[in-house]
């Protein structure tokens, strides 16, 4: 099964996330800031990764500008997922080659599953876009 | 969270603090007034063009005139005008250089203001995310399976961002109420307090914060007279926000709460080993929305209300001030000064 390696700072979000995704049968790595995550990511290699952006020592928004510039982990897919929501924060990373970006309120943990999911290639995107409809 | 109620937040946060910046900035609402007609007639520079040519060549007619006028009724009348072209000159520009500072003050203001209320709306989403994805997992039944530990770990943690939303609003109706009818003391409501007390009240109630980042919290007393007047809750309040904003940005090292005495005033002083404030920050991180810039990107807590909460308590105190030294990357240091009970 697909392996995650969730980035985020708050402990009570990691839980939350970790006992979802297992439940759903996937393998989950925590790492609690940006410098722990892009260890983690180079020794591990997820299939997908969930970022936050903010976090100390290492931010999630310098985290990522490492990922993608690392050429073992660019080719990973990253979830932005966070409670940020400033004007442009969505193309910013978007352009820069975010797989999707998720506010924490506008996805529940059930429809982060399917995001993840429909990333990965577990539902055909045709039939995800079509169920959407 | 349905979309609508999640966009209802940023407006939510807007009403609240709009009492503030208008009721609070009664030279804004003028300029709010002006700035849009000025906008819709002229550019600001071209306005400010026209007007000083103008002046300038009411000047030279008046001087001209005055110079080279024959009859000396004609000069008297002329001199009066170049007079009145002078004062006319200096009203204009005093107008247009207030302005000028309006505008910039104005843009500041706003700026700070929309910086808010991106950090208030991540703070009121940030525990109400966390308690919406806790619930679900109790929706689930996954709460089921977790061991006994996890149950109890996990409650905890529901119970602690229900707290953590309800102080996010607290800071912001009470940043809201100080702007809109400034804190004054009476004195029949202050009450004597020894600081040595407050301060080790204080350090218990952080000290688990502080172990959990494996930091040192100490008391450093070296005050030998510890007796203000104040109004203990509010007192508390600001001391608390300054010791949990400086365990909040400090790593490593600690923070020290000293007191010493100077002249007839107490000081309070608390002293960090965090990031520190870089120096251009330091003049606005005590406005309503001030939050040091290398504070927005690492770290999520905070909606930069603590510490101007933390001043209007302490400027409402008789000859009581609040400042603050520091340097990025070394430490911060603020010190509350108050002075002793006679």
């Amino acid at each position: 099964m697909a392996k995650i390696l969730i980035i985020d700072d708050e402990i009570d979000f990691i839980f939350t996330y970790q006992t979802w995704f297992e439940s759903e049968g996937f393998e989950v790595v925590t790492a609690l800031d940006g410098g722990e995550g892009l260890e983690k990511a180079e020794s591990v290699k997820p299939d997908l990764i969930t970022l936050d952006l903010t976090m100390s020592p290492v931010s999630g928004y310098v985290a990522f500008d490492k990922l993608k510039l690392n050429p073992v982990t660019q080719n990973i897919p990253v979830i932005i997922l966070t409670n940020v929501t400033r004007a442009g924060i969505y193309d910013e990373f978007m352009d820069k080659g975010a797989a999707a970006f998720c506010e924490k309120t506008d996805y529940s943990p059930k429809q982060l599953v399917e995001k993840i999911k429909e990333i990965l290639g577990f539902i055909p995107l045709e039939t995800a876009t079509a169920d959407k409809e | 969270m349905s979309r609508g109620v999640k966009n209802s937040i940023p407006f939510l946060v807007l009403s609240l603090i709009n009492p503030i910046h208008i009721l609070g900035e009664p030279g804004n609402f003028l300029f709010a007034i002006i700035q849009p007609v000025l906008k819709k007639f002229f550019t600001y520079q071209v306005n400010s063009f026209i007007a000083r040519t103008l002046g300038g060549v009411l000047v030279l007619v008046a001087m001209f005139r005055a110079l080279f006028s024959p009859e000396p009724f004609d000069q008297v009348i002329n001199g009066l005008l170049l007079v009145l072209a002078i004062l006319v000159m200096v009203i204009v520009w005093w107008v247009l250089s207030w302005l000028d500072r309006e505008r910039v003050r104005t843009a500041g203001i706003l700026r700070l203001r929309s910086e808010f209320i991106d950090f208030a709306s991540y703070q009121l989403r940030s525990p109400s995310s966390a308690i919406m994805s806790g619930l679900s997992l109790m929706k689930e039944g996954l709460v089921d399976k977790m061991t006994p530990e996890n149950k109890i770990q996990f409650i905890d943690s529901l119970y602690r961002r229900s707290e953590q939303l309800g102080q996010v609003i607290r800071d912001i109706l009470q940043a809201s109420e100080f702007d809109t009818k400034k804190i004054s003391f009476a004195d029949k409501h202050l009450t004597m307090i020894n600081a040595v007390e407050m301060v080790e009240k204080i350090k218990n109630e952080f000290n688990e914060q502080a172990d959990k980042k494996s930091l040192e919290l100490i008391i450093k007393n070296e005050a030998s007279k510890t007796m203000v007047k104040t109004f203990a809750d509010y007192l508390e309040e600001a001391v608390s926000n300054l010791v949990e904003n400086a365990i909040h940005f400090t790593q490593k090292g600690g923070v020290i709460i000293s007191l010493h005495n100077e002249n007839k005033d107490l000081l309070i002083e608390i002293i960090d080993t965090g990031i520190g404030i870089p120096a251009t920050d330091l003049e606005t991180i005590f406005e309503r929305y001030g939050r040091a810039s290398n504070a927005n990107m690492t770290y999520s807590e905070g909606t930069g209300l603590g510490l101007y909460i933390a001043k209007e308590i302490v400027d409402a105190h008789k000859g009581g001030s609040i400042s603050c030294k520091s340097v990025e990357g070394r430490g911060s240091t603020f010190v509350i000064r108050l002075p002793l009970a006679e």
